[in-house]
């Protein structure tokens, strides 16, 4: 089966409906569970990060606060280099990230933004997919876009 | 008085009769002596299906079907998540982490064919990493393979 293939794209849409009217949506790498979105948007593919205590295997965050809050994901994110702006417009210089949110103030997902003005998001153990804004995928999974953050490429 | 004292009796007296038509129907012969002599008479039909209960119930055909049925369905759940906490607390994940290490070589048999987080059971149920150090979901499924297949045969208790 192709990778964007109806079926996959499906099953993609099914959780993130907005994603069906996007023309720029394509499933970009097979399914992989060594990493997730939060990895991804910080280029790595090969741990997933998440706080979570015991440690489990394949796991790691990248700083000693281990929770759940907005804040803290935004920490780890100006661990490497970003810091909060304004807009998600794509500026040739910049690579940025947006950082999702839930209604309980916890984190969710994170997707990056390409060098092509596109945005790329892990969607949990399944695909990466490229989408052409970050707001697409908000929802019932993910919760809304709280913060965008940029850092040179 | 008497009418009165007859009317306590009543509820006995239906449930008697309500219950006397199924004595009668049931093929089980309600015989003291052959209760203790382990002589009790079953319709052969009834016999066969208390077997294939057992059966299925005795070997591991069943933690097998179980495993293969929450596997399934907390992978359909939870997808899209990447919030471990989220993952790990579906109620389907739960179930496997509840058939404790007897469910181990299903596990591993998964592991073996498509390495995944389902190795975090594996972390759950015998309370320990398999390595310290960063490690990707993958390495950690082959390292938790050969450790299971070195407990010969699957030491459960181990």
């Amino acid at each position: 089966m192709s990778l964007n293939s109806t079926e996959n794209k499906d099953s993609i849409t099914t959780g993130f409906p907005s994603l069906s009217f996007d023309e720029k949506f394509e499933i970009t790498s097979p399914k992989d569970s060594r990493y997730n979105c939060i990895a991804w948007a910080a280029d790595r593919n090969d741990i997933w990060w998440w706080p979570y205590i015991p440690q489990l295997d394949g796991s790691h965050w990248p700083i000693p606060e281990k929770d759940f809050t907005f804040d803290n994901l935004i920490r780890v994110f100006q661990g490497i280099g970003y810091r909060v702006c304004e807009s998600d417009a794509f500026e040739p210089k910049f690579k940025k990230v947006a950082l999702y949110v839930d209604e309980a103030g916890d984190f969710t997902h994170a997707s990056r933004q390409l060098r092509s003005g596109l945005w790329t998001s892990k969607l949990g153990r399944e695909f990466d997919i490229s989408h052409e804004n970050p707001y697409l995928i908000e929802g019932d999974i993910y919760g809304k876009v709280g913060v965008i953050m940029s850092t040179k490429f | 008085m008497k009418f009165t004292k007859s009317l306590r009796m009543m509820p006995l007296i239906v449930s008697l009769a309500a219950v006397s038509p199924l004595y009668a129907k049931t093929n089980i012969a309600f015989n003291e002596d052959d209760i203790l002599n382990n002589r009790v008479q079953m319709d052969p039909k009834i016999f066969r299906l208390t077997n294939v209960v057992e059966n299925v119930t005795s070997d591991n055909a069943y933690i097998e079907y179980r495993f293969k049925n929450s596997y399934e369905k907390w992978r359909a759940e939870t997808k899209f998540l990447s919030n471990i906490s989220k993952i790990i607390s579906n109620k389907h994940f739960q179930a496997i982490l509840a058939m404790g290490r007897r469910v181990s070589p299903y596990i591993t048999n998964q592991l073996e064919q498509e390495p995944s987080n389902l190795v975090w059971a594996l972390n759950l149920i015998y309370d320990k990493q398999i390595s310290k150090g960063t490690i990707s979901v993958e390495t950690a499924s082959r390292l938790w393979v050969k450790w299971l297949k070195q407990q010969k045969p699957f030491n459960f208790n181990a």
